[in-house]
């Protein structure tokens, strides 16, 4: 018997989160940095979206912008996020707490850290089932024990303290606490990156038999892209504060548009067929306070080539907006037409 | 448990080593000890009694023996608890003495210090979690300030600005000098009471020290991603604050709280000097000055005995708040 | 002693302190070539009042026979006056010059202090490379007094070490100071010395042959000159407050001009409960100033160390928004 409800199958349920041109701004007294710069997407429910983009691209900084837990100087300072159909930023400091975590959820990138070292871990499921409903703590401890067993931990561990866990362990717990509250969407920001290949592919699997179970929707924040091709229904890839494609997994695997999203597919060895040449992507990303005018991948294209001079020039002046190539596949590049 | 029994013994060898200290000292000293005392006899008490001479030496046991045999001696007194006569208050025994004088001591320093470490503590989880706030600017500079001024400066101050010109509180002794000690309600009553200036004074010298040092350590607590997902986790940011931030913060200066300790029972001397309060401070002010070497020293050792006894507590405490020290 | 101790420190050459300063000129361009800890210390506004301050009382210091027409040793007045035009902070209840009490008093104090301080960091530093770059008995030797020293309450011991001194006086102090106040840099210098020792450069030294000695003062302490510096610093105004504070109890001697001296007569002929205010809060606003000072230039080391501490730098921004880990080295 499952601690939590089942949502409906994806495709069914209409669209749970959507980003509407998000802007998200460290804010200096000199100067301001836009880590996020007109971010739009949607998530459907039950549906897994993968976000994919080098280190410091904005991806960790959408992630908490969703939960409206940004770091200050970091602030949001355009556009929206509709939960539901609803702005979160007008939500009140009570209705925003309510907001976190049951309706949207967060696995932390590293289990170690994001586990109170002085608390059990029972404690903390506790402590965060007691700000959301009256429950007794005899109770919370028992569901806390639920949680567990669903991801595959023994439920006598709810006495345990962090550091008595392995790290694969821990994961599995900060998955179980991302789950109680029987959310509708789970921001996953890096889940594995912290642990050896195995567990990794352990946890995975665990993420994709509960999500198939229980229905929520992912958000999968990383930079390793095969894993996404793998497991996502869709993925969106950032590239210095902007999405520049979104594709079902299957369609970008196959047909990747945008140039950016090509290096990235050629720059991790596949393990079966023909060998190919490795190539890295040269140059390193831009510095976001003061980002490339005009396309802001040019400076790395391959085809950006002052030669073509009328391409050239649109290339280094005007920002490639996201277009529709086919259903679903929407890429940012001055090389793709768009329909219409 | 393990990291307990060890902190136990590294005490028990400190305990040794200062023991063994308070022996070898005096006999490192230029000229001999007794010589000090001599020279404030007056001549006329050492012609009308030249017998008194001898006595002393006896008494005080400084002649005559050997180095190794006169330690081991040494070590059967301290651990019997014999620490002599004391020559300022003659024919007192010097355990008698400190045992007049302790007592009013651990409570004012016991209760003050604890008072300064959670007033500290408290103050500076507030100013790291609300920085630019009120207790961060204001607040966190003035106790600053105040813990900056020397301790016996801030005593004088004390006494001057709050007892002398306000009248507020009652500026020596430790109870009203026409009271007898005793355990009835006059007599606590008066001891609270004249308590309160030094304690203030203890609190606001130390306070500070507290404040910034839980302050700067909650800074980077407050980064940790344990602390994100709280708040992600939709608790209240009290409970935050408290039971996330706060809880991890505070061990640090807890560790810190040892070497403090002792920087607590040297203000403590110049405190109770300025109040005139009679506690071991004083007591050990006036035996050193007057040359009451048994009671000196004595008193050295009791000092040094509670720093440990504090320091272990601190240990134990540390023990119960750690739960990752428990299995190491 | 309630001024925290310092709780992070430079772990690093210092080079690490240039790179983190954005938008360095050469110093070949700049016609004031100052070393570049100077600059630093000077741009942090906390370390930068310090400095002032304590450049400032020591050219007051140096200056005293100028600045302070009487003699501090003479009666120039009628006794207890409050401050006035002719004397700045009054006189006492003998008719001494209080002004020229503290401007001369600063020449003992401050220089009894800096003595002390340097006695001390010598021997700290030297026995802390030593024990850890021997190891063994010695290590445990030298470990084993030093935790003694640490654990006797400085203040008493230093009262009960005077009792059994019969000569007073600054020599004696500066003396008695320095050997008694080495114990807690000991100990940190020697964890710091620790950690380096392991380091790649003192390796290949201790391949290549030389000697420890000049490992210890060649290769080790330059990189722990910075925490030496800062443990020098801390050390300078806990013997100026030790000073003071001793000679304020009555073990210092009592005829010579000292802010503790100073004290000591406001203390014992109860200016105090007379009501002679200047007496006592002149020299003990200058002690306090010069414990501030020395308090202020060692926290301005502590933000350069911890950069979290300061307020928000660009350059610690941009390592943010990069996703690299901030530099600091907390200790916890």
């Amino acid at each position: 018997m499952s601690p939590v409800r089942h949502h409906a199958p994806p495709g069914r349920g209409g669209t749970v989160l959507e980003l509407v041109d998000l802007v998200v701004e460290y804010v200096e007294p000199t100067r301001r940095v836009r880590a996020v710069d007109g971010v739009s997407l949607r998530i459907g429910a039950g549906e897994i979206v993968g976000l994919a983009g080098e280190s410091g691209c904005g991806k960790t900084t959408t992630g908490n912008a969703i939960l409206q837990i940004l770091r200050p100087p970091a602030e949001i300072t355009g556009g929206r996020i509709l939960f539901r159909g609803a702005d979160v930023a007008t939500r009140s400091r009570h209705e925003l707490r309510k907001y976190r975590w049951r309706s949207v959820s967060m696995v932390f990138q590293s289990a170690m850290n994001a586990l109170n070292p002085v608390m059990r871990v029972g404690d903390q499921f506790v402590d965060m089932m007691q700000a959301h409903e009256r429950v007794r703590r005899a109770d919370a401890l028992r569901r806390a024990g639920d949680l567990l067993e669903l991801v595959g931990i023994d439920r006598g561990r709810v006495r345990s303290y962090p550091h008595e866990l392995s790290g694969g362990m821990r994961q599995r717990v900060i998955i179980a606490m991302a789950l109680a509250l029987d959310p509708e969407l789970v921001i996953m920001d890096e889940p594995t990156t912290a642990l050896d290949v195995v567990v990794q592919r352990d946890i995975l699997v665990e993420v994709q038999r509960l999500q198939k179970e229980l229905g929520f929707a992912v958000l999968f924040i990383t930079h390793d892209l095969s894993l996404l091709l793998e497991f996502a229904h869709r993925i969106a890839i950032m590239y210095a504060g902007e999405i520049v494609e979104t594709a079902p997994s299957g369609v970008l695997f196959e047909r990747p548009r945008h140039p950016y999203t090509v290096a990235l597919m050629r720059s991790f060895p596949p393990l079966h067929g023909p060998l190919v040449r490795m190539s890295a992507i040269p140059g390193s990303p831009p510095d976001l306070g003061a980002p490339p005018a005009g396309c802001r991948f040019h400076p790395r294209c391959p085809h950006c080539r002052p030669e073509e001079s009328a391409l050239y020039a649109r290339q280094v002046s005007e920002r490639p907006a996201l277009r529709a190539v086919a259903d679903e596949h929407r890429v940012a590049c001055h090389l793709v037409e768009g329909r219409t | 448990m393990r990291f307990l029994l060890r902190r136990l013994g590294f005490y028990a060898v400190a305990l040794w080593g200062a023991i063994t200290l308070n022996y070898v000292l005096p006999r490192l000293m230029p000229g001999s000890p007794i010589d000090g005392l001599l020279a404030r006899l007056s001549p006329a008490q050492l012609a009308a009694n030249p017998q008194s001479v001898d006595n002393l030496r006896e008494a005080l046991g400084y002649e005559k023996e050997p180095f190794v045999s006169g330690y081991i001696t040494y070590l059967g007194q301290v651990v019997r608890g014999d620490f002599g006569i004391s020559t300022s208050n003659f024919p007192s025994p010097v355990t008698e003495v400190i045992g007049r004088t302790l007592p009013y001591s651990i409570f004012l320093v016991g209760v003050a210090f604890l008072v300064a470490f959670a007033l500290g503590t408290l103050l500076g989880m507030v100013a790291a979690w609300r920085r630019g706030g009120l207790v961060d600017n204001v607040v966190t500079p003035t106790l600053m300030a105040v813990g900056a001024f020397p301790a016996f400066f801030t005593s004088l101050l004390a006494v001057y600005f709050l007892g002398l010109e306000a009248g507020w509180f009652p500026i020596q002794h430790a109870y009203d000098t026409d009271l007898s000690p005793g355990l009835n309600g006059e007599f606590l009553g008066s001891v609270i009471r004249h308590a309160q200036l030094p304690m203030l004074v203890i609190v606001a010298v130390f306070a500070g020290g507290w404040l910034l040092s839980m302050r700067n350590v909650m800074i980077n607590t407050i980064e940790e991603d344990y602390v994100a997902m709280a708040k992600a986790k939709g608790l209240r940011d009290f409970r935050v604050m408290t039971m996330y931030a706060g809880r991890n913060a505070i061990l640090p200066p807890l560790t810190g709280f040892a070497s403090q300790f002792g920087a607590a029972v040297g203000g403590l001397v110049f405190i109770e000097f300025v109040f005139s309060y009679p506690g071991v401070g004083l007591t050990l002010q006036q035996a050193a000055l007057g040359s009451d070497y048994p009671l000196a020293q004595a008193l050295l050792l009791v000092l040094a005995v509670c720093v440990l006894a504090a320091n272990f507590l601190m240990d134990c405490l540390y023990v119960v708040l750690d739960p990752r020290v428990r299995s190491a | 002693m309630a001024a925290a101790e310092p709780e992070a420190h430079l772990d690093g050459p210092p080079a690490v302190l240039a790179a983190d300063m954005p938008g360095e000129r050469p110093a070949s361009r700049r016609r004031l070539r100052l070393p570049g800890w100077a600059r630093l210390l000077l741009r942090n506004p906390k370390s930068c009042f310090g400095i002032v301050a304590l450049a400032a009382m020591v050219l007051v210091a140096l200056l005293a026979p100028v600045i302070a027409q009487n003699s501090p040793s003479d009666i120039v007045g009628l006794p207890g006056q409050p401050p006035n035009r002719d004397f700045w902070f009054g006189t006492t209840d003998q008719g001494y010059d209080v002004f020229a009490q503290v401007v001369w008093g600063a020449r003992t104090s401050l220089a009894v202090g800096a003595a002390a301080a340097l006695m001390s960091t010598v021997i700290a530093a030297t026995l802390g490379m030593l024990a850890a770059f021997s190891g063994g008995w010695i290590d445990d030797t030298i470990n084993l007094v030093t935790n003694v020293f640490l654990v006797i309450p400085a203040l008493p011991l230093l009262i009960v070490v005077y009792s059994f001194v019969p000569q007073r006086g600054p020599i004696v102090m500066v003396l008695i100071l320095g050997l008694t106040t080495w114990a807690v840099e000991a100990r940190i210098l020697r964890g710091q010395a620790l950690s380096l020792r392991n380091r790649d450069f003192i390796q290949a030294a201790k391949v290549s042959g030389e000697s420890t000695w000049r490992i210890v003062f060649g290769e080790l302490m330059p990189n722990m000159v910075s925490r030496i510096a800062a443990g020098f610093l801390l050390v300078f105004y806990l013997s100026i407050i030790f000073a003071a504070g001793l000679e304020f109890l009555g073990f210092g001697d009592v005829n010579k001009t000292t802010w503790g001296t100073t004290l000591y007569w406001a203390q014992n002929n109860s200016t105090v409960l007379q009501g002679e205010w200047w007496h006592f809060v002149f020299p003990g606003v200058a002690l306090a100033l010069a414990v501030a000072a020395l308090v202020f230039i060692n926290y301005g080391i502590d933000e350069l160390a911890n950069p979290r501490l300061r307020r928000r730098t660009r350059s610690s921004l941009r390592r943010r928004l990069l996703g690299l880990p901030p530099r600091e080295s907390v200790t916890s």
